[in-house]
């Protein structure tokens, strides 16, 4: 028979933990501040910074001409990278726009074959969006932008101002979304029964789920995938995001402020108490970064990994305050299944 | 390591004669017992653990590392709690002796998804594991005889293979290939949303062949088939999760079976809402076509007939994800560490008694043994 065994464990009569009482109004304000300040606007300025390196590829095949504004894309891209939510989130648009981490080398693989199709100069937004997400996106416009030469031939000139174009369409697609009377800022604004945001409260935990999903990629995903790189090869990875134009690291912490902006400008983290330890561990991130930086321009690979892996514990730390300081305390308690149970 | 034809049939012969007996008589006077993976909410270290009935604390074991479903060895000697994806160890509990606990390593090139089934005559353990260098799933077969020596395996048919179950013929293997792409590189990052396919695939467990396979419409692609349940009669029910756009609210539950193929069950906005995309867990109600699905991110299980293709009732748990029935109990846990019990009374389930609460955090499934 079974050993009965008390360990840890005290038993009681259930009474469900109540969090704590949340204003309505507080809530709503919280996501109405979330979809004005943050979300639109950086939705809104990656649109445009789109149209700037479509209008820019039309006007010159030069691909070093090309180079500043695509770096002001991938910045623009990178503070949005993990809003995930609505558009972003269907049809393929968050793995067109950025097909990230690409294990088999795809991208690469995929873009030799379709530089070397001499069809290649009749492709246009429309029929770059039917290939596969590999060929649509930053990572492939990077390819071609600061691969072997500078001037481009007019058929691999078309091949970037058609991913260029498509780019441009799913930034505006993201853009009316969050613009539009039925979008994603409705429903997080405006929550009914039959809604997927059932309540302010649904809508706050969204706004938080974002955060914290992001800041777990962030240090499971990207930083990982640059130590095991750095700790094979001693230089920046070529699986690393945005390598081929020296981005990896302004990638990074651009993600980091887009979850740092959600969390501060929405007022969730003044509401939480928790603004100054935030701002001071995303101002720690920073300065980790910068110093990762300095020690891969010295070629101190293994001051780079030491560095990064101090940057993940900033960002599983920054993971728990958004958790835990700030979710618990605005009363969102995300559950230990609800989370990911699998 | 693929399975040899002739460990197939020395293994096969033992579970098809299991097959032809494969209604086991429940004793009247034994102890139903109820068993999760845990997470301590003091030390946050992870275990399994045993109770009874009426939700009391048998035993605990501690784990290496984050359980996931919890399966009990037909004859109830043991019980095999799996690591989550992507988790390397299974631990094999000793129920009835003194023995230690059994750890078992995943093969060094794959890993465990987090569930596994007997054979009908408690002497295979079948296990979906990921092949992860090649992006496929495999089923791991390990024979309980031999300290669950890993005997060899064969395909999943598909990718990301979740929950595995043995259909009441006593040979075919159930299996939901959730059809999402991970890699341990990449921690639990999925890896090719734009071209998964999921899929529930009937595997004949004497040879690892294919009896029939069916897929979703392209229409629900993105949904990710994970759980499921099968009743005496055949008759498959499963639970999906999506990857697309929260917004969307596809279908999330339906059934599968040979005969009659993979429909969906009808579903309104208001219970799709409350399920939030995510079924986490699902369960049937021994000797009937009644399902229950719990949605831990929603807070509430739906309990559905399968025949009638309608959602009989809601109950809510906040968190709640594990579901296990017997007789006319259902029993429903949640990672706040309740776990609540409902008696039928009628077409409707009550609850009955007070939840119990402890501290810790029952992990997403819930399994009733045999009895």
């Amino acid at each position: 028979m079974l050993k009965r065994v008390s360990l840890f464990f005290v038993f009681c009569t259930c009474t469900v933990a109540h969090s704590a009482v949340i204003d309505e109004v507080q809530q709503k304000q919280w996501v109405d501040t979330a979809v004005v300040e943050v979300f639109q606007p950086l939705v809104g300025q990656l649109s445009e910074s789109t149209e700037k390196l479509q209008q820019s590829l039309a006007g010159s095949c030069d691909a070093l001409q090309s180079q500043a504004v695509f770096v002001a894309v991938v910045d623009d891209f990178s503070y949005i990278e993990y809003y995930r939510l609505g558009a972003m989130n269907s049809a393929n648009r968050a793995e067109r726009i950025f097909f990230w981490p690409d294990r088999k080398g795809t991208g690469q693989k995929q873009m030799r074959r379709l530089l070397a199709d001499p069809d290649r100069g009749a492709l246009d937004a429309d029929s770059i969006a039917k290939k596969s997400v590999a060929l649509q996106g930053l990572p492939a416009l990077e390819r071609i932008l600061f691969g072997q030469t500078s001037a481009l031939n007019a058929a691999d000139c078309r091949v970037a101002q058609a991913i260029a174009d498509n780019v441009h369409s799913i930034a505006q697609q993201l853009e009316e979304d969050w613009k539009s009377d039925d979008g994603v800022a409705y429903r997080l604004q405006n929550p009914t029964k039959s809604s997927v945001y059932r309540s302010s409260q649904e809508s706050v935990a969204a706004l938080l789920t974002v955060a914290e999903s992001g800041l777990e990629s962030i240090a499971d995903k990207k930083i990982q995938a640059m130590i095991k790189g750095l700790q094979q090869l001693a230089v920046m990875p070529k699986n690393a995001p945005f390598w081929r134009s020296g981005q990896t690291l302004s990638n990074l912490e651009n993600n980091l402020h887009g979850i740092e902006r959600l969390l501060i400008a929405s007022g969730m983290a003044e509401s939480a108490a928790a603004e100054g330890k935030l701002s001071f561990e995303f101002d720690n991130a920073s300065r980790m970064i910068a110093a990762v930086a300095e020690a891969l321009a010295s070629g101190d690979a293994e001051t780079a990994i030491s560095r990064l892996q101090a940057l993940g514990f900033i960002v599983k730390s920054l993971h728990a305050l958004s958790s835990e300081d700030v979710s618990v305390k605005l009363g969102i308690v995300t559950g230990f299944n609800s989370s990911d149970g699998d | 390591m693929a399975i040899n034809r002739r460990q197939f049939l020395c293994l096969a012969s033992v579970a098809s004669h299991a097959a032809t007996n494969s209604v086991r008589a429940i004793p009247e006077k034994s102890e139903r017992l109820l068993a999760s993976a845990y997470q301590s909410s003091q030390s946050g270290a992870y275990g399994v653990a045993l109770c009874d009935t009426r939700g009391k604390l048998l035993r605990s074991e501690v784990l290496p590392g984050r359980g996931h479903a919890v399966c009990f060895r037909p004859g109830g000697e043991q019980l095999v709690a799996f690591a989550r994806r992507p988790g390397r160890f299974m631990q094999v509990l000793d129920l009835k002796g003194n023995k230690p606990s059994l750890q078992i390593d995943s093969q060094v090139d794959r890993h465990f998804y987090g569930h596994g089934c007997f054979d009908a005559a408690a002497r295979v353990l079948y296990s979906t594991e990921n092949d992860y260098q090649n992006a496929r799933g495999v089923i791991g077969v390990y024979d309980a005889h031999t300290q669950y020596s890993r005997r060899g395996e064969f395909p999943s048919y598909g990718v990301g293979p979740h929950e595995i179950i043995l259909h009441p013929d006593g040979y075919t293997l159930v299996v939901a290939n959730g059809g999402i792409e991970t890699h341990p590189d990449y921690g639990r990052e999925k890896l090719n949303i734009p071209e998964m396919r999921s899929s529930i695939a009937f595997i004949d467990s004497r040879d690892g062949s294919l009896i029939k396979q069916f897929y979703l419409p392209d229409s629900l692609q993105k949904l990710s088939l994970r759980h499921m349940a099968i009743s005496q009669y055949g008759q498959c029910f499963f639970g999906a999760q999506y990857q697309g756009a929260a917004e969307d609210m596809p279908p999330l539950l339906g059934t599968v079976s040979l005969k009659d193929g993979l429909q969906m069950l009808p579903m309104s906005a208001v219970q799709l809402a409350s399920l939030k995309s995510y079924i986490s867990s699902v369960c049937v109600v021994p000797g009937t076509d009644i399902f229950v699905a719990s949605s831990s991110r929603g807070g509430e299980a739906v309990v559905c007939d399968a025949k009638k293709r309608s959602v009989l009732q809601v109950v809510s748990g906040r968190d709640g994800s594990g579901v296990a029935a017997f007789g006319t109990r259902l029993f429903y846990s949640a990672g706040d560490g309740t776990l609540r019990q409902y008696a039928q009374q009628q077409s409707r389930w009550r609850p009955e008694g007070s939840a119990q609460q402890i501290d810790t955090r029952w992990d997403n499934h819930l399994s009733v043994n045999a009895g």
